[in-house]
């Protein structure tokens, strides 16, 4: 299957800040792909390159099979974007937004708009000045998804939704994937990624630190452990890593897929005290700077 | 968080700003006084000027009359006029941004949540634009008193400035209460203020038959302080009472609404879109339409306005003796082709002007750009969306005040005539407005309004005499102008319409070629 987006050594500068190094990510068509990173990681700039809002310094970009700066127009009939920081026109309604954005593509569906809004409980007359940072949100992801697009590209689209929204949300992503749809999903927020996403990009500082599927980055999910020990264990336990501690007391890091073995052959060292968390997004990233 | 934090924020969020508009007035003054003094250096020659000025409608409509023949009346006859609107314009928008622009983008919630009081924001605003007006004043007083103009006139024209500010913040204290738009609470502070300030020019224009008129409004008192004459000192304690009032109004006002609310409860629209929002056009209609019919409406006010105030104004005109001299000037002797000639290129002119570069401006500030980009809409579509309404609306407005203009004084032909011949000016102040957004971004801003400050410049130093007549053809006002410098044939005006959209190409080839950021 052929890639919806193909990006090689991609080198973004905004004077001498360089938000972009030499990024590689490939996007393949009818997958919904995550982009993960901590703010400030260069996903945003990543997106308005792709949308042709920004220029690229060097490297190769290239979108639904064309070049995101020099056809731009042409493009954008088949793809909708929700911006990480949505602003309206201040005196539109929402429904306005969204029939606005709709017809520039040449009308959406006009059933998925309404089941849409209903979905996410929107109500569409409001002006745009009095709606919150969620509504705002709701009312581009109601335009991007009703339209009738191939791909879609969503900034951090939940950063201001609640949980109930953020439900709604992940189903609807769902039944995209199901429609085939190709997806690129910016996130800071690891448990999304892992709930939508057929693979998953890493990035920090500009940099793709890590790309695959979640079972090929499984290896990244290791479960951080500190426990009080009767007896310290000798180094070269099976999926254990990074072992330090004094006394009884130690830290380590776990396989996530062999924690239950590790546990088993813990106990043998007489565990008084035990916690165990998945790694957050910094942790992961750490690994990758040591 | 009390009062006094919120003081300090505001400082410091402003420690650019507020020093910058205090200290631009100063010298503004400043170099008021030492250009007059150079040029008319004797109380004669002060004199020869104002019976030549005197006569000129339009300068009495916009500035009003002299009170003295001394160097510091001259330059107050000038230039006083110019600094209330100028501190009314600061002192408005400071009040708008730290009240309901802070409320519109949410910013107050964060202050609200740490326990303020709710009418601590608009105290802390006023307290620190009341302190700015004074520091003016006091600088202005400083600056005058030392270049030797006494006390007293510095300190009453200090005090015209400051007083202006002070109005310019009441009014803003009371219309942010009433709307939820940022700019609209602005647009309208400003719109009574500058209404109040013509109903001046027009009773100072029609001679003391109207002079009532004048102090029906605050502006009046202020002007009529006689700076340099024999001071009014009185209009300011009245003055006083009178932002008091307004301060009043506004926080009787701001008791009674809800936070981020306005007073006017915000209309629901439509949930679903006209036929007519469909593309770049459809919404730069819907996104300039409010202000576009406010403006056409002052342009048929002021228009009807002078048509009718014309009549008893042009008598006297008729017996002045600086008739003579504008007649050479304008090529006519026609007064009444001579008086509105005058009047309409100075008002039309700059405030067309002005329309047309705010409307391209707003490219800049408006925050769904992204998101409309996105769509299968090219940059350059979405630029020519905005700018045809910074040109067209003007030539709607020129029309309106022509008509107005025509009905009031008998003769709509030769109204309509007079007011649209500045039209290709403007679009060559928009064009420059469209190439300065594209090739420079964040500096498109400042680029744009200091070449208008540039053609204002070049007016004031020609009618000085500072600057000769060719390098005052650089403006695109000289291709337009009054006097008989201009040649306004058809060539003219279409060579002003093809630089106008060369400018214009200029900025889409730049645009076109850059980053768009926010
Ligand atoms: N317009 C801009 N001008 C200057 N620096 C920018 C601009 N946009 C982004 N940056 C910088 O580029 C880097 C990446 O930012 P961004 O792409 O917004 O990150 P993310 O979306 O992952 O949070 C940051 O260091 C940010 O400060
Ligand atoms: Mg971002």
């Amino acid at each position: 299957m052929p890639d919806a987006i193909r990006i090689r050594r991609l080198v973004k500068n905004f004077g001498k800040v360089r938000a972009l190094d030499q990024l590689d990510l490939t996007v393949r068509e009818g997958e919904v792909h995550g982009f993960l990173g901590p703010n400030g990681a260069g996903k945003s700039t990543t997106l308005r390159i792709l949308l042709g809002l920004l220029r690229k310094d060097s490297g190769e970009v290239s979108l639904l099979g064309g070049d995101p700066w020099n056809e731009a127009v042409e493009l954008h009939r088949r793809l909708a974007y929700v911006p990480g920081d949505v602003t309206l026109w201040p005196s539109l309604s929402g429904g306005e937004v969204i029939d606005l954005l709709g017809r520039l593509r040449g009308g959406a569906d006009a059933k998925r708009r309404d089941e849409l809004i209903e979905r996410f409980a929107l109500d569409p007359r409001k002006k745009a000045r009095t709606y919150s940072k969620g509504n705002r949100q709701k009312v581009a992801l109601i335009a991007a998804l009703a339209s009738e697009v191939e791909l879609l590209l969503l900034d951090e689209p939940t950063s201001g939704l609640d949980p109930l929204m953020e439900a709604v949300f992940r189903e609807v992503v769902g039944e995209e994937r199901r429609a085939g749809r190709t997806v690129l999903l910016s996130s800071h927020i690891l448990a999304e990624v892992e709930a939508l996403c057929d693979r998953v990009s890493i990035i920090r500082d500009g940099r793709i630190v890590e790309s695959g599927t979640l079972a090929e980055l499984r290896h990244l999910t290791r479960i951080s452990v500190t426990a009080d020990l009767a007896r310290v264990p000798e180094a070269g336990l099976p999926h254990v890593h990074d072992l330090t501690g004094e006394g009884g007391r130690v830290r380590f890091q776990a396989d996530a897929d062999h924690i239950g073995e590790v546990l088993t052959r813990l106990t043998e060292y007489g565990i008084r005290d035990i916690t165990a968390q998945p790694p957050t997004l910094e942790e992961l990233f750490m690994r990758h700077y040591r | 968080m009390n009062t006094g934090t919120l003081i300090r924020l505001i400082l410091r969020r402003d420690r650019v700003w507020q020093p910058l508009w205090i200290l631009s007035v100063t010298l503004f003054v400043a170099a008021t006084v030492t250009t007059i003094r150079e040029l008319l250096p004797t109380p004669e020659a002060r004199r020869d000027y104002f019976v030549n000025i005197i006569d000129n409608p339009a300068i009495m409509l916009l500035q009003g009359p002299a009170y003295g023949d001394s160097v510091g009346a001259a330059a107050a006859q000038q230039r006083g006029a110019a600094t209330t609107i100028f501190a009314a314009l600061a002192s408005i928008l400071l009040v708008v941004k730290h009240t309901r622009s802070d409320e519109e983008q949410g910013r107050r919630e964060l202050v609200g949540s740490a326990a303020v009081g709710r009418h601590a924001p608009l105290t802390a605003a006023l307290a620190v634009v009341l302190g700015a007006n004074l520091v003016l004043a006091l600088l202005i007083t400083v600056v005058g008193a030392s270049a030797g103009l006494g006390l007293a006139g510095p300190l009453a024209w200090g005090l015209m400035a400051a007083s202006a500010g002070w109005l310019g913040a009441g009014l803003a204290a009371v219309t942010v209460q009433l709307t939820r738009s940022a700019r609209t609470a602005g647009a309208a502070a400003f719109a009574v203020f500058f209404a109040a300030y013509l109903v001046r020019g027009i009773s100072d224009l029609a001679g003391p038959g109207l002079e009532w008129l004048g102090w029906l409004v605050p502006n009046g008192w202020i002007l009529r302080a006689r700076a340099f004459g024999a001071e009014r000192w009185w209009v300011f304690p009245l003055l006083a009472v009178f932002v008091a009032a307004l301060a009043w109004l506004a926080y009787t006002l701001s008791a009674r609404r809800d936070l981020g609310g306005g007073l006017l409860a915000p209309r629901l629209g439509p949930a679903r879109a006209p036929a007519a929002l469909r593309g770049p056009l459809g919404l730069a209609w819907r996104v300039h339409r409010g202000a576009a019919l406010a403006w056409i409406a002052g342009a048929a006010f002021v228009g009807a306005g002078l048509g009718l105030a014309g009549p008893s104004v042009l008598e006297q005109f008729g017996q002045s003796g600086g008739l003579d001299h504008w007649a050479r000037r304008t090529g006519t002797d026609d007064p009444v082709e001579i008086f509105f000639r005058l009047v309409v290129y100075e008002l039309a002119v700059f405030s067309m002007s002005l329309y047309a570069i705010m409307t391209v401006l707003r490219l800049r500030g408006e925050g769904a750009t992204e998101l409309f980009l996105s769509g299968p809409v090219s940059r350059a579509r979405w630029v020519l969306g905005h700018l045809a309404f910074a040109a067209a609306v003007p030539g709607a407005m020129l029309v309106v005040a022509g008509l107005g203009l025509g009905l009031g004084s008998g003769d709509v032909g030769s109204g309509l005539a007079l007011t649209t011949v500045v039209l290709p000016g403007v679009w060559v102040m928009a064009g420059v407005a469209v190439a300065a957004y594209g090739l420079f971004r964040r500096a498109g801003t400042v680029v744009a309004w200091t070449a208008l400050a540039l053609a204002i410049a070049l007016e004031l130093g020609w009618e000085l005499r500072l600057v000769n007549d060719q390098v005052f053809m650089i403006s695109p006002f000289a291709h337009v102008h009054y006097s008989t410098l201009a040649d306004p044939g058809p060539g003219t005006l279409l060579g002003l319409t093809l630089v106008a959209t060369a400018f214009t190409a200029l900025g889409l080839y730049g645009l076109r070629r850059r980053d768009l950021t926010l």
